[in-house]
């Protein structure tokens, strides 16, 4: 316990070195929220399959399980091998495997709280999509207390 | 010498495959489609043993073999043939009870994480070395006073200047007490301060905790400050294997001379006082005789429009050469690389 919790702790330390970082690849994935905003919009206006809501609740699952699957992990291996971390890795009583484990789960983390604040800049933008979107999964039908809002006009 | 060897090594040997690529995009395709292979014999049937508490030297030209028996040693990498035992250990299982007992300092690599303070590091292995908080902290302020290095442990590992990086390297690998140090080139680009300040540190750890050390170093200043047992491989054949002090009489028993002149002479000038080694311009460099060195530098300084002058133990790779040129025939016949 006293491993997992120093190995998540300095990797979050080392994380939040590049927090620029971070946050500049979670905007490189704002894509699909840019997207949300031009699809509820058309949505309104038009005939679609999908309502605006819709549009917004898919869209805004897009950007949140992109944002959530990234992984590095193959990539960090690669360097440790390259640069010859890897040597002083295996000479320690723990497994590899670990520390990437570690590594990774402390990314998500630290990139955890620019996710939200693109999320809540972009609703800032555009709040008509904000109004579409209801999460609770037992609404996900077709009722949204916003719906007037979002209904085409 | 103890009885029982804490490291042992025997007929110690590791063939590599290495793929061969020629230049065009043609030999290219080739290559993906078709891979040629040559073998390297990067160790060639080494053995030797080292006893609790002793430091030894592992001297060697780029290339020689050196790091691939460390490897060998500590495990990284699997012999293709011979034995190894470090510490009561095969190293190549890689228990956890091996790993504790041994550390590796490579003056090229780094295990320091770069953007976090140096103390980051050492509580990561604190916690993978189980060592109890109380006796981390006990050990981190015993090494880092031992190392002057107290006040730089809340830094960044990349604002540390190289010297101060390779110390808290030190600090990191041997956190866990280590009973077996395979330290590979330690003050490797580091300046004269600092490759002093390791050298000493690397002998009162010795001193302090009976720690067994085998290290390999490219300046001669180390080994000869460290070691009294030299091993010598060359060609991934070990060439000597004895003191420091026989290895130096019987193999170089002379010592480099470098002058700056006033204004150039012709090399006829240098003939009097020893082997003209370098003669270029106002620079000047010559062997001479060990047992008749006082006298040839008074008789230079006396004849010679001399403007400094230097005395130096001769580069080891000369030393190395010319052990492997003295070295029996059939060792020198054999060659390093080998079509498969």
């Amino acid at each position: 316990m006293r491993k997992a919790k120093t190995l998540l702790a300095v990797y979050l330390a080392y994380m939040l070195e590049y927090r620029a970082e971070l946050f500049l690849w979670a905007l490189a994935g704002a894509l699909p929220l840019i997207l949300l905003g031009v699809w509820t919009e058309a949505a309104r206006g038009g005939e679609f399959a999908l309502s605006p809501g819709e549009f917004a609740r898919y869209f805004l699952m897009v950007f949140l399980v992109r944002q959530a699957t990234v992984v590095w992990v193959v990539w960090e291996f690669e360097r440790d091998v390259v640069e010859g971390r890897l040597s002083f890795r295996l000479l320690r009583p723990l497994d590899p495997f670990f520390d990437h484990l570690a590594a990774h789960v402390a990314e998500r983390l630290a990139r955890l709280p620019f996710v939200v604040l693109l999320t809540l800049l972009f609703f800032w933008l555009f709040p008509r999509p904000a109004l579409c979107l209801n999460l609770a999964p037992s609404s996900w039908g077709s009722f949204s207390p916003f719906w007037p809002f979002c209904s085409a006009t | 010498m103890s009885a029982e060897p804490i490291i042992l090594a025997q007929d110690l040997t590791k063939h590599y495959r290495v793929a061969l690529k020629e230049e065009s995009l043609l030999a290219t395709l080739r290559h993906f489609l078709l891979r040629q292979y040559r073998t390297v014999k990067a160790v060639e049937g080494v053995s030797f043993q080292i006893a609790r508490g002793e430091v030894v030297g592992f001297l060697g030209p780029n290339g020689a073999g050196k790091t691939t028996t460390l490897k060998m040693l500590t495990g990284l990498i699997h012999p293709t043939r011979g034995k190894a035992v470090v510490a009561g250990h095969i190293p190549w299982r890689r228990e956890k009870a091996f790993l504790k007992k041994i550390t590796l300092v490579m003056g090229n690599k780094q295990q320091l994480i770069w953007d976090l303070p140096a103390l980051d590091t050492f509580r990561l292995n604190a916690a993978i070395y189980d060592i109890p908080e109380g006796e981390f902290r006990k050990r981190v302020s015993e090494l880092s006073e031992m190392l002057s290095l107290t006040n730089k442990l809340h830094q960044p590992v990349r604002k540390l200047s190289l010297g101060e990086r390779m110390k808290a390297e030190l600090l990191a690998a041997l956190l866990h007490r280590p009973e077996v140090l395979f330290l590979d080139e330690p003050t490797l680009g580091l300046d004269v301060n600092a490759q002093v300040a390791v050298r000493e540190f690397i002998r009162e750890y010795n001193r302090r905790y009976g720690a067994t050390v085998l290290l390999t170093s490219h300046y001669m200043a180390d080994i000869a400050a460290l070691a009294e047992r030299v091993l010598v491989i060359h060609q991934g054949r070990l060439l000597y294997d004895g003191p420091l002090a026989g290895l130096l009489e019987r193999f170089a028993p002379y010592r480099e001379v470098g002058l700056t002149l006033a204004y150039p002479l012709p090399r006829e000038a240098f003939l009097a006082f020893g082997e003209v080694r370098d003669l270029e311009g106002l620079k000047a460099r010559l062997l001479v005789p060990r047992e008749r060195l006082t006298e040839r530098v008074a008789e230079i300084l006396k004849s010679l429009p001399v403007e400094d002058l230097e005395v130096r133990e001769p580069p080891l790779e000369e030393v190395i050469a010319r052990v492997y040129k003295i070295a029996p025939s059939g060792l020198s016949e054999t060659p390093a690389l080998e079509e498969a």
